[in-house]
């Protein structure tokens, strides 16, 4: 399990990620966050659904209900312009990151002539 | 069997009074739900089992709700949806009011009963806030008041014998030099002003009359203090000699009118010779300008205000003035009080004193009121302690209201039980119950708030002549104080109606529709508690008006020493005391005039302090001084116990006699003194011992006195009047004065009416007390009737069936009566020690005072009791004799 707070940290780009590949809902989601991190992140109901209003809230997502084909009655959500701007920025933010720890960690060149 | 629909149907109405969940919001959980159940049967989960995992999944119920909630308000102002709600808000907030003024109606009783009762609470707080705003308003009128002070000093006469260190005793005096030398070069001092009161008799062309606020002052009174000028110019109004400013009060009383600027008047001061009108023995005064009268919470009284005819005055030793002055903003009071010393000490090294100053202390303006010993110019004084004392007593009696409104409300609580049953059943939340509930008593704090603003404007000329005050109801013009009222009535609202909301909501609406027992039963305890703290307080209340009363009671009918009734004391300026002798003389011939006696000094009024020495000079300690004719004492009532009363034969000059009062002798060889000479500024032989007499009041202990024969300047002349016709009595006293002295003013006061004077405050205070008590007290039982009443409601089927089982009325009471008599018993063990620590913290205070005995208690405590018990008694017959098949009747 990942620490409580990289895993809040880490939200926001997994969620914008998913609704960049299209439009998506809740369970959807929630199914997807679980298979992409072996369920080492698990959020509950009662806290993704009102963090992706505040993404909405934000101006990052909308939303809409339609009934799909067979499916019923959800509400989809979807990225917005600024919220794949938002994406973009967090994209880089991780990647430097992820640089910067990775160079930190990387075992030093051996001295071995052989 | 499992049903997913009725199971989803039950959560959803779980959440139905959930504000910060939408419909919508609830539909998307329910699907995502459903999706969740539907995958989890597909992977063997029976439908009930899937249906708790995705509860489970569900998370904290609590932390859901928080998480929407963050996330409510700027949903709603997105989807635009802000104003149905706050449309929604507001409709529910009148029907509230709808329903709170409905039951209010219905319940006509009740609403009038927590109306007075937190009226009278509110009221009073308030009576007391004005007083109190009223007091620390003292001398706050002066521009940068908090920077103006009065310089006292601490001083020790010095005796040629070495060796004897008298006390040291301060002074609101201060020797002038302090001022013209040592602040004149402390840059810290911006201005001063050295303040000569004078008691001169003043004439117009009309009017001549004697005045006690005539003061010596040059122009930089008018940089210490505020005094705003009617007519005439404060730069240039006290510049010359013979310039004189005075009030428009006084304008009006010389004049006639205000502008009287030019205008001339005439005093006499130090004139031994009478004269009439103006003539080279009165001094001549031209007005330059008129100020308004002071305000009546000022601690300084200026009638006149004239030059002095002096422009610097140097002198260490003179103790005539009072010094004020106005220190710089960030000067230190404390620092300036040694170097005033240092200074002191360092010019009058070699300058030959009769007394020293040991100590000087910066007194601020705003504080002379509340905290100097002294007092101000005028005399006027109060004590802090006071205001603490009326503060909390305030907040006392706003507290027991509040308390007696709580267990009202409970004792009604029980006729709602159906009311509040009925609304759970249809759906409401127990927070919409509270704030239903609360909106009521929100609406009582407000209707209290009205009513009680009435009756501060209907009973404040009332308490106006109780607090001896002249206080208004201004304050009430400006705005900010309105928002205070609103805040205040909202939170005594809220503050009072808690506890009987949070109690009402809880009720379990099976319990009370089908009037299961137990409905209410909860909190007994704290309603227990609530009487046991009214009457505590209550007792307490009544305690301290009673022994309050006891010692000013005490204080009246004490022994003084002296007989003090029917003595009438004719003040003499120096122009009417050559006249003194024949005056006696002639009112000895009146009817009506049992005895008269001229003094330098009497009782009430501080006669001169000094030092007394035994014939080869030892010290005998400091002593107070009169000069007396023959028949000072017979006039006052005086006892002898050793020795003889001075004789009209008795010598004057070197070989005078004096007598002296027992605390004088029995520190200096009690009758051994009898016949020794004694040096007090004058030599004497001491003929008598006067039995112990109060010359100042019961807050001091007596001292000793030393009554010298001889009196050259009698300033004053004391007569004893017969009981009866005392109004004629006085009208012959002043024509005869008038006869013999027609060009000096006639005034006097009664002994016995200027001894009562002096316990103004202590009266004041216990007459307010008295008030609280009776109005706590009041509360206290309305309250307990209330408890009474509920609990004599809850047990209404137990009483019925006892009744029927042959119990009488009188067991009924006894039941219901006994447990409450046990909470004034306690109440009264818990007032006991408090109000003794309390009552002896006062009586402190007074050098002569009553024992507090216990025996008191025993009877505040049983009229407490006997109170408590006619209260709970009332309550307790209607349920006895209620007819017993109506309590049984099954619903």
């Amino acid at each position: 399990m990942f620490p409580k707070a990289l895993a809040n940290a880490s939200l926001r780009p997994m969620v914008l990620s998913i609704l960049a590949d299209g439009e998506s809902y809740g369970y959807e989601i929630i199914n997807r966050i679980h298979q992409l991190t072996g369920g080492d992140v698990q959020w509950t109901t009662g806290t993704l659904y009102p963090f992706l209003h505040s993404l909405e809230n934000a101006g990052l997502v909308t939303s809409r209900w339609h009934a799909g084909e067979n499916a019923p009655r959800r509400k989809y959500y979807s990225l917005t312009e600024k919220g794949a701007e938002m994406l973009a920025r967090e994209q880089a933010s991780w990647r430097k990151l992820n640089g910067i720890l990775s160079t930190m960690w990387e075992p030093p060149l051996s001295t071995d002539p052989s | 069997m499992f049903d997913l629909n009725k199971a989803l149907a039950t959560w959803r109405q779980s959440y139905a009074y959930e504000r910060s969940l939408l419909p919508e919001d609830l539909d998307e959980l329910e699907i995502h739900v459903r999706d969740q159940v539907h995958a989890l049967t597909r992977l063997g989960y029976s439908e009930e089992d899937a249906y708790r995992e995705a509860m489970q999944q569900m998370g904290d119920r609590s932390l859901t709700e928080s998480a929407y909630r963050h996330v409510y308000w700027p949903k709603l102002f997105r989807t635009r949806r802000l104003n149905n709600h706050l449309s929604h808000e507001l409709a529910m907030l009148f029907n509230n009011a709808r329903l709170t003024l409905r039951h209010l109606r219905k319940n006509k009783t009740y609403t009038l009963l927590n109306v007075v009762t937190l009226a009278i609470g509110i009221a009073c707080c308030g009576f007391i806030l004005l007083f109190i705003h009223d007091e620390y308003a003292f001398d706050q009128h002066h521009e940068r008041a908090e920077d103006i002070y009065r310089v006292n000093s601490e001083i020790i006469g010095l005796s040629l014998q070495r060796g004897v260190t008298p006390p040291p005793k301060p002074h609101k005096r201060t020797p002038p030099a302090v001022a013209t030398v040592l602040a004149a070069s402390m840059p810290e001092f911006e201005h001063t002003i050295l303040l000569e009161q004078d008691m001169r008799v003043v004439q117009s062309e009309t009017i001549n009359a004697f005045e006690e606020h005539f003061y010596e002052a040059g122009p930089s009174i008018f940089n210490v203090f505020t005094l705003p000028f009617v007519h005439g110019d404060p730069e240039t109004a006290l510049n010359l000699p013979g310039s004189l400013v005075l009030t428009e009060s006084m304008a009006h009383k010389y004049f006639g009118d205000v502008d009287v600027v030019g205008r001339t008047l005439y005093t006499r001061m130090n004139v031994l010779s009478v004269s009439t009108g103006a003539g080279v023995d009165s001094e001549t005064y031209t007005v330059t300008g008129v100020l308004e009268d002071m305000p009546p919470t000022s601690t300084i009284h200026f009638d006149f205000l004239v030059a002095p005819d002096y422009d610097s005055y140097e002198s260490w030793m003179d103790f005539r003035f009072v010094l004020y002055a106005r220190l710089a903003p960030d000067a230190n009071p404390d620092s300036l009080e040694a170097q005033l010393l240092a200074g002191y000490e360092e010019h009058t090294k070699d300058v030959q004193k009769f007394s020293r100053i040991t100590n000087f202390d910066i007194e601020r303006l705003t504080d002379i009121y509340l905290y100097s010993p002294w007092g101000g110019e005028n005399g006027k004084s109060s004590d802090i302690r006071y205001m603490y004392i009326f503060a909390t007593a305030a907040l006392l009696l706003l507290f027991i209201a509040c308390l007696s409104y709580i267990n009202q409300a409970l004792a009604l609580s029980l006729k709602r039980t159906r009311e509040v049953g009925i609304r759970k059943v249809v759906g409401a939340t127990r927070l919409q119950l509270v704030r239903q509930f609360l909106s009521e008593s929100i609406l009582l704090g407000i209707l209290a708030f009205g009513v009680a603003l009435g009756l501060l404007y209907a009973l404040l000329p009332a308490f106006n002549q109780i607090a001896d005050k002249a206080i208004s109801l201004d304050v009430l013009s400006e705005r900010w104080i309105w928002y205070y009222i609103g805040a205040a009535a909202l939170t005594l609202g809220i503050l009072a109606g808690s506890y009987p909301a949070l109690f009402l909501s809880r009720f379990d609406p099976i319990t009370v529709l089908i009037r299961l027992a137990g409905a209410g039963r909860s909190g007994t305890w704290f309603r227990r508690v609530l009487i046991v703290v009214q009457f505590t307080v209550a007792i307490g209340f009544v305690l301290a008006t009673v022994v309050m009363y006891q010692q000013l009671d005490y204080i009246q009918q004490k022994n003084l020493g002296f007989d003090k009734e029917q003595l009438v004391v004719v003040r003499l300026e120096t122009g009417a005391r050559p006249h003194a002798l024949p005056l006696k003389q002639e009112l000895l011939r009146q009817p009506g005039i049992l005895n008269v006696t001229r003094s330098s000094g009497i009782p009430l009024i501080a006669p001169d302090y000094d030092e007394a020495k035994s014939a080869d000079g030892e010290g005998l300690g400091y002593t107070k001084r009169v000069y007396v004719d023959h028949n000072f004492v017979d006039t006052y009532g005086m006892t002898i116990l050793h020795g003889r009363n001075i004789d009209v034969d008795d010598p004057l000059g070197r070989k005078r006699v004096s007598l002296v009062n027992e605390a004088f002798a029995q520190e200096r060889g009690g009758t051994d003194i009898l016949n020794d000479q004694i040096s007090n500024r004058v030599g004497s032989e001491v003929v008598g011992i006067v039995e112990d007499f109060h010359f100042s009041s019961l807050h001091q202990p007596i001292g000793g006195f030393n009554m010298v024969y001889g009196v050259r300047n009698p300033k004053f002349l004391t007569i004893r009047i017969a009981p009866d016709n005392i109004p004629a009595t006085i009208k012959t006293i002043q024509q005869t004065y008038q006869q013999v002295i027609p060009d000096e003013p006639f005034s006097f006061f009664f002994v016995d009416e200027r001894i009562d004077a002096q316990y103004r405050n202590d009266q004041r205070i216990a007459d307010i007390l008295g008030l609280f008590a009776l109005l706590t007290l009041g509360l206290a039982s309305m309250s307990l009737i209330a408890v009474v009443a509920f609990s004599s409601a809850q047990r209404v089927k137990e009483i019925g069936i006892r009744k029927v089982l042959g119990a009488s009325a009188t067991s009924i009471i006894m039941l219901l009566s006994r447990s409450f008599v046990g909470l004034i018993l306690l109440a009264l063990l818990c007032a006991l020690p408090l109000g003794f620590v309390g009552l002896d913290w006062w009586l402190q205070d007074f050098a002569y005072r009553v024992t507090i005995p216990w025996e008191f208690f025993g009877t505040i405590g049983g009229g407490a009791l006997l109170l408590a018990v006619l209260a709970v008694s009332f309550q307790a017959l209607r349920a006895a004799i209620a007819n017993p098949i109506d309590a049984i009747r099954a619903e």
